[in-house]
C-alpha cells in the first residue's frame, strides 16, 4: 500500500445560521445548507509531504477535521492506511497525530505534564526521556513547569508540535504549524519537519496560507479556494505554468488605489496587487505583447522609476487560477 | 482493560492537578456550605428555643444532624449539576476536548476521571464539614457509616449521569449550562436539604417527595437519625440503584450522541 491516505469524493455541508430571530426561526424549520467541502479527492503516498494552500475560508481546517475523524463527511469517504475513516479510528490512532491551530492543551496543567498524560494515553515507552527530549528540542526545558496559560503563542504552537511528535506518528496532520510564530522560529520548525520526513519518512498532511512554506516543504500542493480543490500539483509545475514574462514588478512614482482599480480593469491584466514591502506594483498580465499598452495606461497616472520581469511565486498561482490574492482573501 | 485502567489513572492524576491548580475553589466551596449549615443551625435552634415543636425528622434532639445530612447529600448532588457541567462546557470552548479525542484514550475513562476528582472534592468538604459538626455542635449519627457512605457515593454517581448529560447538551448548545444552575437550585428548593418537606403545601409536597434527591436526603437521615439498617431502607436503596444504572447509561448514551452531533456540525 503507497496511499496512506486516500480522500475521495468528500462533501461537507453547514447548516446556515441567521442572526435576527425570525430567519432563525424560518431555518429551523426549514434548514438551508452551505457547501464547506466540495468533492475533494486527493491521495498521498508514504513518506511525503502534502500541502493545502489556500485563504482563511478555504475549507483547509474543516478537511483536516474529517481525515482525523473529528468530522464525518456528508459524501465521500476518507481511508488512512487502508481503513475507513471515522470509524475505524481508534484502530489507527496510535500511528497519527495532529496539531490544529484553534485547540487547546490543558491550561490548568504545566507543558511537560501535558506532554506526559498525552504520552501515557499514546502509550509511549521511555516517556520520561522522550518528553525531556521534545522539550528540549523545541526550547521549551525553561518553561516545562510553567502552566501552559502562561506560554505565549508561539509557545503554545511548540508545545502542541511536541505533543503531536510525543508517540513518533507514520502521518502527522498540521493546520498552519507555524502561524503565530516568530520568523527565527518558524523556519526552525520548517526545517525540522523537513527532517523529520526525510530520517523516519513520516507522512506530512499540512494546511497552510503561507506560500513560501508550502513550496519550500511541499512535495505536492492542492491549491483550495471556496471549499474546492482548483489543481493538485507539485510547486514547480504550478510555476512553469506561468512563464517567466508575465509577471512584471513596477515601481511607480505615487502610487494610489484609482491607478490599482483602473489597472485592475484592463482586458488584459489578469491580476495587479501592491507589494508594500517593496513599493512596488506586481501585475500579471496574460500576454508580453500588451506590455506597452500597460506602460502606456500607467503613465497617464504617475511617472514610472523601474520595471523588471519577475519569476512567479505560488501567490501569482492563485491568482492565475482563482483570480484573488492569498492575503488579500485573508 | 488494561489500556483502560492505564489511561483511568493518567486521566485521573492529571484531574486531580488540574483541580489542585485552583485549590482555593475548594476553600470557597467550604465556606459556602458551611455558612449555609451554621445559618440553619441557628435558624432551628431559635425555632425550637421559641417553642416549634418539630416536623418529621426534625427534632429538637435532631436538628444538626438533619441539617447536616441534607448539606451533605446535596454536595455530592450539587457538584454534579453545577461545577462538573461548566467544566465539560469549558473544555468545550477552550477547545481542549479536540486533542484528546484524537487521541487513543478511553472515552470512559475520561468521564470516570471528572466524576473521581468531584468526589474527591465532596469528600474532602464533607470531612472537614463533619470535623466541624462534630467538634462544634452536637452531632450525632446513630446508623451505619458504610451504609451512609454507600447511599452517598450512589447519590453522586446517580447524579453524575444526570450531571453528564446536562453538560454534554451543555457543550452542544450554549446556555444549557446555565439551565443547569436554575435546574439545581429548584431541585435544591424542593428536595428538603435544610427543612422538612413536610412544611410545603399538599401540592408542592407529592412533587418533592417523588423526587430521587428527597429520596436520597431522606434516606441518610433515617440512618443517621433513626438508626436504620441495610434491610429497613433496601427498597429506597435498590431504586436509588436503578436509578443510578439508569442516569449512569443515559449521561454516557447522550455524551455519544451530543459526540456524534459534534461530528456532523463541528466541535
Amino acid at each position: 500500500m503507497t496511499h496512506v491516505i486516500e480522500v475521495l469524493n468528500v462533501h461537507k455541508y453547514y447548516r446556515k445560521q441567521a442572526n435576527d430571530f425570525l430567519n432563525s426561526l424560518k431555518l429551523f424549520f426549514f434548514p438551508e445548507y452551505k457547501p464547506v467541502l466540495e468533492n475533494i479527492t486527493f491521495k498521498v503516498k508514504r513518506g511525503k509531504i502534502f500541502g493545502l494552500l489556500g485563504p482563511n475560508g478555504a475549507g483547509k481546517t474543516t478537511l483536516l477535521k474529517i481525515i482525523t475523524g473529528l468530522l464525518r463527511p456528508d459524501k465521500g469517504k476518507v481511508y488512512i492506511f487502508g481503513k475507513s475513516i471515522p470509524e475505524n479510528f481508534s484502530k489507527i490512532s496510535r500511528k497519527i497525530n495532529a496539531v490544529f491551530a484553534r485547540a487547546n492543551l490543558w491550561w490548568e496543567l504545566t507543558g511537560k505534564e501535558n506532554l506526559m498524560v498525552y504520552g501515557k494515553l499514546y502509550d509511549v515507552k521511555n516517556l520520561e526521556k522522550k518528553v525531556e527530549k521534545l522539550l528540549d528540542f523545541f526550547d521549551l526545558k525553561d518553561k516545562a513547569n510553567k502552566y501552559t496559560d502562561l506560554y505565549s503563542t508561539g509557545e503554545i504552537m511548540r508545545l502542541c508540535l511536541a505533543k503531536a511528535l510525543i508517540n513518533e506518528p507514520e502521518i502527522l496532520i498540521l493546520d498552519e504549524p507555524t502561524i503565530g510564530l516568530d520568523p527565527n522560529i518558524a523556519l526552525k520548525v520548517r526545517e525540522f519537519l523537513k527532517d523529520l520526513n526525510k530520517k523516519e519518512r513520516t507522512t506530512i498532511l499540512l494546511s497552510t496560507h503561507y506560500m513560501e512554506e508550502a513550496d519550500i516543504l511541499c512535495d505536492r500542493i492542492a491549491l483550495m479556494d471556496n471549499g474546492r480543490i482548483i489543481k493538485i500539483d507539485t510547486p514547480d509545475n504550478f510555476k512553469k505554468l506561468l512563464k517567466k514574462q508575465n509577471v512584471i514588478e513596477v515601481r511607480v512614482k505615487k502610487f494610489s488605489s484609482k491607478l490599482l482599480k483602473k489597472l485592475n480593469s484592463l482586458d488584459f491584466v489578469k491580476n495587479v496587487y501592491f507589494l508594500e514591502e517593496v513599493e512596488r506594483l506586481r501585475i500579471i498580465i496574460d500576454d508580453l505583447q500588451n506590455l506597452d499598452k500597460l506602460i502606456r495606461k500607467i503613465k497617464k497616472y504617475t511617472k514610472i522609476e523601474n520595471i523588471v520581469t519577475a519569476l512567479p511565486t505560488l501567490e501569482d498561482v492563485f491568482i492565475h487560477f482563482t483570480g484573488k490574492s492569498l492575503k488579500g482573501a485573508e | 482493560m488494561k489500556k483502560f485502567l492505564k489511561d483511568y489513572f493518567a486521566l485521573q492524576i492529571s484531574e486531580i492537578k488540574k483541580f489542585l491548580r485552583w485549590k482555593e475553589r475548594l476553600l470557597w466551596d467550604l465556606i459556602g456550605t458551611l455558612t449555609f449549615f451554621i445559618a440553619f443551625v441557628f435558624v432551628w435552634e431559635s425555632a425550637f428555643a421559641q417553642g416549634f415543636k418539630g416536623m418529621g425528622n426534625l427534632t429538637k434532639e435532631t436538628f444538626v444532624t438533619f441539617i447536616l445530612s441534607g448539606t451533605l447529600i446535596w454536595q455530592a448532588i450539587g457538584i454534579n449539576l453545577g461545577p462538573i457541567s461548566h467544566v465539560f462546557v469549558r473544555e468545550k470552548y477552550m477547545r481542549t476536548s479536540v486533542y484528546f479525542f484524537l487521541s487513543p484514550g478511553s472515552r470512559i475513562a475520561f468521564l470516570l476521571a471528572k466524576a473521581g476528582v468531584a468526589l474527591l472534592q465532596i469528600l474532602i468538604t464533607n470531612m472537614i464539614l463533619i470535623l466541624i459538626a462534630l467538634y462544634f455542635f452536637e452531632f450525632e449519627f446513630k446508623g451505619s457509616l458504610f451504609l451512609a457512605l454507600l447511599v452517598f457515593i450512589l447519590t453522586f454517581l446517580c447524579f453524575h449521569g444526570l450531571g453528564i448529560c446536562i453538560a454534554a447538551l451543555g457543550a452542544w448548545r450554549e446556555g444549557i449550562a446555565d439551565f443547569s444552575w436554575t435546574f439545581s437550585s429548584v431541585l435544591l428548593i424542593l428536595s428538603g436539604v435544610w427543612y422538612p418537606v413536610e412544611i410545603f403545601p399538599e401540592p408542592l409536597q407529592s412533587i418533592s417527595k417523588i423526587l430521587p434527591t428527597t429520596k436520597a436526603i431522606e434516606m441518610i437521615r433515617d440512618i443517621g437519625i433513626n438508626g436504620l439498617g441495610l434491610m429497613e431502607i433496601f427498597s429506597e436503596l435498590a431504586f436509588l440503584g436503578i436509578l443510578t444504572c439508569i442516569f449512569l447509561s443515559l449521561g454516557y448514551f447522550v455524551f455519544k450522541a451530543v459526540e456524534g452531533r459534534a461530528m456532523l456540525i463541528g466541535i
